[in-house]
Formats: C-alpha cells, sequence, structure tokens
C-alpha cells in the first residue's frame, strides 16, 4: 500500500511527490519534523533578525521602519 | 558513482533544512532525481512561508542609505536571511552593497542561497566581485554551494571564475553542476590547457577524484565528451594506468564509454594500447569481458587486437 504523503503534501504544497512513495510511514514523519524544525528556526531568526536591525536605526528613521517590517 | 551523487544530494538538502547529512541518512534509499525534487519543493515552501516577512526586510532597505544597511546587515543580519532577500533587492543596490560588505559574509551568504531565485541580481555583478566570493568559496571548498551558481551566473563570469579556478576545484564543482547543457557549457569555456590539467588533479592521492571525473564526462555533450578524451591520450602512462585501475578495479568502466567511443581514432589508439598494457602488468582486470561487450564492434576489434586475443 502507498505510502500516506498527505501531511508531506500539506507543507511543501501540491507539486508531484510520487517517488517519494519509497518512505514509510515514520519516514515521513521524520521529514516533517525536520521541515517544521526547519520553519520554526527560520521565523525566529527573521524575527530576531528584524529586531535587531531596528535597534542600529536611526532614532529619526525608526518609526517608518518599524511600521515597515512589523 | 550514483552514491557520491546522492551525497551531494544530502548535503544540499542538510543546507536547506539547516540539519546534518547524519540526520538525513532515512532518505539515503531514494534515488537522486527524488531527492531532487524533494529539495527544490522544501526550499521553495520555506521561503514562500516567510516571503512578506523577507520583502518587508528588502524593502526597508530602500528607506536608508545603503553604506547604513551594510553596516546593519554585517552586525546583526544573519547570512542565511540575507541569502532570502538578495534576490528581492534591486539589482543596483545589491551590487552596491555587495561593494561595502566583506568577502566572507558574501560567501556566507552564496553557501545559504538558492540562486536560481536571485538570478538577476547574480547576474548585476561585477565579474571582479564575482571572482573574489568564488576564490573565497574554492578556499573554503565549498564546492557543491559553488556548482548551484553556474545555473544563476551569465556565461562572462563563469568564464571569469573558470580562468582562477584551480584544476581539483573545476573537477569537484563540475561534479556538483546539476544541469547537463550548463556542464557541458562550463567545461567548453575552459582552454585544452586547463582541461588537461585536470587529469593529474584526478589521478593525484591514489586516483580518488576519478569516480568525480567519469560522473562529470558521463553527463557531458559528445563534443565535450570527444575532447576531454582526445586530451586523455595526451596524458602520462602514469596517468592513463590510474584511470584504468579506477575504471576496473572500481568498477566505473560503464561511464567510460561514451567518452571512448566519442574520442577521435588517434586518441582511441593510445588509450587501448594503455588498456591493454595495464593488463599485461596487473593481470586481466575484473569486469573486463562486460567492458568489451558493451563497446561499438569497431572498439571492441581494436581493443581485442591491442590484448593480443586476435
Amino acid at each position: 500500500m502507498a505510502t500516506d504523503l498527505t501531511a508531506l503534501h500539506d507543507r511543501l504544497g501540491g507539486g508531484d511527490l510520487s517517488a517519494l512513495n519509497k518512505l514509510d510511514e515514520a519516514d515521513v514523519e521524520r521529514l516533517c519534523q525536520l521541515f517544521d524544525a526547519a520553519r520554526t528556526q527560520q521565523a525566529e531568526t527573521l524575527q530576531q533578525a528584524s529586531e535587531q536591525a531596528l535597534k542600529h536605526i536611526p532614532a529619526l528613521l525608526r518609526p517608518a521602519v518599524r511600521k515597515l517590517l512589523f | 558513482m550514483s552514491d557520491l551523487l546522492l551525497r551531494a544530494e544530502l548535503e544540499k538538502f542538510a543546507v536547506t533544512l539547516n540539519t546534518s547529512v547524519a540526520e538525513l541518512g532515512f532518505l539515503a534509499h531514494l534515488d537522486v532525481a527524488a531527492l531532487r525534487e524533494l529539495r527544490a519543493a522544501a526550499s521553495a515552501a520555506l521561503f514562500d512561508r516567510h516571503v512578506k516577512r523577507f520583502q518587508r526586510l528588502a524593502d526597508s532597505t530602500k528607506l536608508l542609505p545603503n553604506k547604513l544597511v551594510a553596516v546593519i546587515t554585517a552586525k546583526v543580519i544573519p547570512p542565511a536571511v540575507s541569502a532570502q532577500i538578495t534576490g528581492l533587492l534591486e539589482p543596483d543596490d545589491a551590487v552596491d552593497l555587495a561593494a561595502r560588505l566583506d568577502v566572507d559574509y558574501l560567501a556566507d551568504i552564496c553557501v545559504a542561497m538558492d540562486p536560481r531565485r536571485a538570478a538577476p541580481v547574480l547576474q548585476a555583478m561585477p565579474s571582479t566581485t564575482v571572482v573574489e566570493v568564488a576564490m573565497e568559496m574554492l578556499r573554503r571548498r565549498d564546492f557543491m554551494p559553488m556548482a548551484r551558481f553556474v545555473d544563476a551566473l551569465t556565461e562572462d563570469q563563469i568564464s571569469a571564475v573558470a580562468q582562477r579556478m584551480t584544476s581539483e576545484g573545476l573537477l569537484q564543482v563540475g561534479f556538483f553542476v546539476e544541469s547537463e547543457a550548463r556542464l557541458s557549457q562550463l567545461i567548453g569555456l575552459l582552454s585544452d590547457a586547463q582541461l588537461a590539467g585536470t587529469m593529474p588533479a584526478a589521478a593525484a592521492q591514489d586516483g580518488q577524484l576519478w569516480p568525480q571525473v567519469l560522473s562529470l564526462v558521463e553527463r557531458l555533450d559528445p563534443a565535450q565528451q570527444g575532447r576531454l578524451g582526445n586530451l586523455l591520450a595526451s596524458a602520462t602512462p602514469e596517468i592513463l594506468d590510474s584511470l584504468n585501475q579506477a575504471l576496473f578495479d572500481r568498477d566505473l568502466w560503464r561511464a567510460s564509454l561514451p567518452m571512448l567511443e566519442a574520442m577521435d581514432d588517434a586518441a582511441q589508439e593510445v588509450v587501448v594500447a594503455a588498456l591493454a598494457s595495464h593488463a599485461d602488468r596487473a593481470g586481466e582486470p575484473d569486469h573486463l569481458e562486460s567492458f568489451l561487450q558493451s563497446l561499438s564492434d569497431r572498439l571492441q576489434r581494436k581493443v581485442q587486437i591491442a590484448l593480443g586475443r586476435v
């Protein structure tokens, strides 16, 4: 029986992932976990970078940049 | 050979997911094409997830002088974030910012970047900048990330980098280039002297780079396969012996077939004689019969004659 790739499709979009049918359920779950971790880390890094960048912007310009960033 | 390509795909995917190759070991039974599709889908999904925020960061640079943007970038923006934003900048701004950032930081951006999303910006970069960053990546032996840029840069930029590459660097980067058409173009930009220089590099250290060379050769168009084969005929006997050893001891002979068939008659004579000489010294190599059966009738006869069988 083909592996259920729904969870992976939900994360990666609707492209053709049929070649991944060789993965078993545990592999798909592990892959989803790694993708989720990468996504979370990217969000955190982005948030931190935006906050840190704002601190270095001259006070006069800061409100305008803050409005754009957040 | 496919093991090497698989390892390369796992390395690329590990960069995309910001994890280690060891963590992706459970994917090693997938084929290379499946892994490539998976990586492309994951890279696009990660970018799409935060594209609005990346775009807002890119837009914010327009409110500030580039001098200040460069200072802030170097201080607090991780290269992985800059890598996502680069393709969203106006090319002129990106060129100006690149000129203000350290080459170390630029090389870090390149390792994390998906060059296909930043082609207009990359193509706007002066060749001097491209070469400077490429040399830093070469120094770090970031061969796989360098190869990903071959599809996104202009011919002039690639040619400028190729002139400065080491022979080993050319082989290692060439091995990782994905597009077969682009790989043939890249090899076409190299002079005969540069290409000939890759052969001692392949044979060095007990011939450990022959698998990469043969994988690369297998993916070239027939014109470049023939050119490389003809140059092989002018290699030293030691280099040819090292190649023969790799072909048969490591069971790599299948990858050499298109090149052997594409080279001219004179080159074939030299290479076939080297094979016979190798067989004389080291005994009949493993896989020789399978190799002979795979050759065209004409080439098979040449080898049979050289081996003294006819």
